[in-house]
């Protein structure tokens, strides 16, 4: 994975066992306009008893298999089957969701000019809402 | 899932390097043990014994070494006339 710009995992879950597919305009957005670039896709589903099933993409139904096809040029087998396993863990029966890894192509020319200029990225911190939720709290 | 099975999980192996790569995880650990030096109970507070405070100097006696200088500069005192009085002025 040559020089690839920084790498995010994101675990969405849905209610019920279908993906309705709304947030694919909103992907295919930042996708088109070179902001991210999916990586790999794979979905899960937990039944009512709480069963979890890893599902790719190609066993999706066809309109959301061709829906969510649009998203990626060429998947990678990068989210291993431990991680559905792992993540599922988090996921509410009778729910599914989607476990999307991608690239923020936005972040590369920044990089760059970070290392061209000499300096070195010592910490990326995402902030989650609920330590800013906590903060916020605290005055 | 035949393609994903047998290789490490991004989930664990991210929680597992970003302690050793000293990224959020040891940046946070390092945050939360200066935060419990800070909260530390406070030293013993050293005693210090004060010395009895020196006499300050009256105003009238900076004025009277400023008289007694200007006689002095002037030649109407000697400068053990000067000296003398000077020191019986300042006490000493």
């Amino acid at each position: 994975m040559a020089e690839l710009g920084p790498v995010e995992l994101l675990f969405v879950e849905f209610p019920g066992n279908q993906f309705t597919g709304e947030i694919i305009p909103a992907l295919r957005d930042l996708i088109d306009q070179k902001t991210i670039r999916v990586l790999d896709l794979v979905f899960v589903a937990k039944d009512a008893d709480g069963n979890a099933v890893g599902i790719e993409l190609e066993e999706l139904p066809s309109d959301s298999k061709g829906a969510f096809s649009e998203l990626v040029e060429e998947l990678e087998a990068l989210i291993s089957e431990e991680d559905v396993e792992d993540l599922a863990e988090a996921l509410e029966p009778n729910s599914s969701a989607a476990i999307l890894l991608f690239e923020h192509t936005w972040a590369v020319p920044f990089r760059d000019a970070i290392a061209d200029s000499g300096g070195r990225l010592v910490v990326r911190l995402p902030i989650t809402e609920e330590a800013l939720a906590e903060i916020a709290a605290a005055g | 899932m035949p393609l994903r099975r047998g290789r490490p999980g991004l989930v664990r192996t991210v929680g597992r390097t970003a302690v050793i790569a000293g990224t959020a995880t040891a940046v946070s650990g390092r945050v939360a043990n200066r935060q419990a030096e800070k909260n530390a109970p406070a030293e013993p507070q050293v005693q210090y014994v004060e010395a009895p405070p020196a006499a300050p100097a009256a105003e009238d006696d900076v004025a009277q070494l400023e008289q007694l200088a200007d006689l002095h500069s002037k030649g109407i005192l000697t400068d053990e006339e000067f000296a003398a009085k000077k020191a019986q002025i300042l006490g000493i």
